[in-house]
């Protein structure tokens, strides 16, 4: 037991070696969260309870004080389904900051899905993003939601055109199988680190199909609900970790409520 | 020749030589030299350093160059300029000396896989508030050293050393109830040789450019 604790000790401290703060790869660094996440999912999910909630909140960069808060918060809710972070997991991009929300996160007793951010590209960020949670754009189905996690970053690319790629949003959403379609992404299509020559053929991307149900973003900060391109898909921009509450979306039947709920009651 | 050996020639050159007109400046203020190499520390999984030391050993100066190999989430290199300050000295017997505390700054500057020294122009000016890919970093040093006895190598010393940088500083400050001073610090160790003293050159030994200049200079 002793030398047990004696050997944990010594590696704590060996991992402590750092070889640069940019490193792509630091020790006890996970691999692909976003993956095992999704299968955790799966694993959970229930025949008998058609309601999908999730807790929705964004931005926890350089938030750890709050986001401890949160995951005490999110834990005393019941049936909660999943737990999804709107992007800028890190600051400065370094895997350091990924490795401090990491393990905030894993106290949580839900699985938990995190989209890239802005931030997340920074420094070495998007190499890291992809080595720790998988790739910047993914898809799952959920009790017949699937879920379209990718990035709208376009600012961090100068804008070329090439993200969001419609390409990948247009090809998962060629799935006859889902009931519904839940859009995650960091940057609102309303907001110009957007790209905006994408704005259109993105937001009628989404709307062109019955089934998309919602739009969630982080980025700007503070809460927006609301229809903003005339067609039925409900864009939701969760509150920054700073912002003492965060959502709470109880999905049933295609119908979604959304509550704040302040993490320090 | 590849980069790394690049990297340690210029090292050595800026330990041991330097050009004239700053070199009796060097020899009276940091006359001496040292070498080293380290294990981790924020500056390469692996680096080599120079350094020049005050007579009395309490002020030092120097560059280092590191390599993280792409095993290590590289292939990056990071040159630092480290400036160090030893308060005092314990000689523990006639062999054995220890500096219990040595600290300083050390400016970083690494490159490699998606890094960059500006933010690209499609960004507006200070939208990143940080510089990309400079970091200043704090360290402490605990080192012990054996005097040698020898005429060029007069002591060799092991230290290990706790830094943290600018980025981690400003993320812990903010979050003082949730992440711990421990969870900033990062380790490195290391060897470093020093060698003898330089000795002041007598004047009329002087020669080099720096001298043509003052003989100019002086005779208009």
């Amino acid at each position: 037991m002793m030398m047990g604790s004696l050997c944990a000790g010594l590696l704590t401290a060996c991992n402590k070696f750092e070889a640069s703060p940019y490193a792509t790869s630091v020790p006890e660094m996970p691999e692909r969260v976003n993956l095992a996440n999704i299968a955790r999912l799966a694993a959970n999910e229930p025949n008998d309870d058609d309601t999908v909630t999730i807790v929705f909140t964004g931005d926890p960069q350089r938030f750890y004080e709050e986001q401890e808060a949160i995951v005490d918060k999110a834990n005393s809710i019941p049936n909660v389904d999943l737990f999804i972070l709107a992007g800028d997991i890190a600051d400065f991009g370094l895997a350091q900051e990924f490795l401090w929300v990491y393990e905030r996160m894993e106290r949580l007793n839900m699985p938990w899905l995190a989209v890239v951010g802005n931030h997340d590209l920074q420094a070495n960020g998007a190499l890291i993003f992809q080595q720790f949670f998988g790739p910047l754009d993914l898809s799952f189905t959920y009790k017949g939601y699937k879920f379209l996690f990718h990035d709208t970053n376009g600012r961090e690319y100068g804008n070329n055109g090439s993200v969001p790629r419609l390409d990948w949003l247009a090809a998962q959403m060629d799935d006859p199988a889902p009931q519904h379609f839940i859009a995650v992404s960091h940057v609102p299509p309303f907001n110009g680190d957007f790209d905006p020559a994408l704005v259109g053929p993105y937001t009628e991307q989404l709307g062109s199909d019955e089934r998309t149900l919602l739009s969630l973003h982080g980025h700007s900060g503070s809460y927006v609900d609301g229809q903003f391109y005339g067609d039925h898909v409900r864009y939701i921009v969760s509150n920054a970790m700073h912002w003492p509450k965060f959502l709470l979306l109880r999905i049933h039947d295609g119908q979604v409520v959304a509550v704040e709920i302040d993490y320090r009651q | 020749m590849t980069m790394g050996h690049r990297a340690l020639l210029l090292l050595i050159c800026a330990a041991t030589c330097t050009v004239p007109a700053d070199a009796q400046l060097l020899r009276r203020l940091l006359p001496t030299r040292s070498l080293g190499t380290q294990y981790a520390g924020s500056i390469g999984l692996l680096s080599v350093s120079g350094m020049r030391h005050s007579p009395n050993g309490s002020i030092a100066a120097g560059l280092s160059f590191g390599h993280v190999p792409h095993s290590h989430g590289g292939s990056l290199n990071t040159w630092a300029m480290r400036f160090m300050y030893t308060p005092w000295r314990v000689d523990l017997n006639e062999r054995w000396m220890l500096e219990p505390l040595q600290t300083g700054i050390f400016i970083a500057y690494t490159t490699g896989l998606d890094l960059s020294s500006h933010w690209p122009s499609h960004l507006e000016k200070g939208y990143y508030w940080w510089t990309p890919n400079f970091r200043q970093h704090l360290y402490l040093r605990t080192q012990l050293s054996y005097g040698t006895r020898a005429k060029t190598v007069q002591r060799i010393a092991a230290y290990f050393e706790v830094n943290t940088n600018d980025l981690y500083v400003y993320s812990w400050w903010p979050n003082r109830g949730a992440i711990r001073v421990y969870d900033i610090l990062f380790f490195g160790t290391g060897v470093q040789v020093y060698f003898a003293p330089l000795k002041p050159k007598p004047r009329e030994a002087r020669t080099g450019t720096a001298c043509l200049f003052h003989r100019k200079a002086s005779s208009e």
